[in-house]
């Protein structure tokens, strides 16, 4: 059998062993949640101790919606971990620059670090900027800003 | 004396109850953002898995009937359970199939090259 015949041959059996096969199937997987729903889902595990699946819902919301950054934020500013937290924080800001609650939180981050107070006091500022209508936010921000005046008396006598 | 120990422990609940309000309120937790409140997440989670099932056996070709039938029979743990890791799952079964394929497929070319008189060399 010369070297030709030996390929076609071989081509022979692969095709037979193919036709005999299911091949598999390209399926497209559709994202079946809005963002809205991911951070619902997310939030739910997360109340139940479920970070790492609540991790990947916010991840997953966080491609449309600038929560899911401020949500991860959130998370990592429970378990301690400040920076990812910082970092999640100032992703939120970036894609939303009026998500007023990821100031709060990011003025709250350096309030615990008990650094960058001066930012912090600005970020919160800015805050109350934004919900200037909403009463209810403005007290919650005030509260903010009230303990980062008193942490910045406290660590800078001269102040004010 | 009763007035007395009454206003003074008026007093003392006042205080403790502001400040406690006053230290929560620094952090804006997340359920706060979204306004949900924590005893609706359970039905909403319930209503959310079965969304992802359903979605998913769609995806693979299964009919509303057999969707509904397949949904039916699970139990809130076991379709909490699935909702997890139904991704995990087609994921692990696509990879070995997927690399079975590009195997095949790499196979062929070469053959195909082979027969038209050129030569594969691996270096």
């Amino acid at each position: 059998m010369s070297l030709r015949n030996k390929y076609i041959y071989c081509l022979f059996l692969i095709i037979l062993f193919l036709s005999g096969c299911s091949m598999p199937k390209i399926v497209i997987l559709q994202d079946p949640l809005t963002p809205e729903e991911h951070l619902q889902l997310g939030l739910s595990y997360e109340k139940k101790g479920l970070l790492q699946e609540a991790i990947e819902h916010y991840k997953e919301a966080s491609k449309r919606d600038a929560r899911g950054f401020l949500f991860l934020g959130n998370i990592y500013l429970t378990t301690n971990e400040y920076d990812k937290a910082e970092k999640n924080y100032k992703k939120a800001l970036k894609k939303d620059s009026k998500l007023a609650d990821a100031y709060n939180n990011l003025a709250w981050l350096y309030y615990l670090k008990g650094e960058k107070l001066d930012m912090a006091e600005e970020l919160i500022k800015k805050a109350i900027q934004i919900e200037h209508d909403n009463p209810e936010k403005v007290k919650q921000y005030e509260d903010t800003l009230k303990k980062i005046k008193e942490r910045l008396k406290t660590e800078n006598p001269s102040f004010l | 004396m009763l007035k007395k120990i009454l206003a003074l422990y008026l007093s003392v609940a006042i205080f403790f109850i502001g400040f406690v309000q006053s230290a929560g309120a620094a952090f804006i937790p997340s359920e706060v953002t979204l306004n949900t409140k924590s005893e609706d997440l359970q039905k909403i989670q319930k209503f959310l898995e079965m969304k992802i099932i359903s979605q998913r056996l769609k995806d693979f070709g299964y009919s509303e009937k057999e969707i509904l039938d397949r949904l039916n029979t699970l139990d809130e743990q076991t379709l909490h359970s699935l909702a997890l890791k139904i991704d995990e799952l087609k994921i692990a079964g696509d990879a070995g199939a997927a690399v079975i394929l590009a195997l095949v497929i790499i196979a062929l070319v070469v053959l195909i090259i082979n027969l038209t008189g050129h030569r594969v060399v691996v270096k």
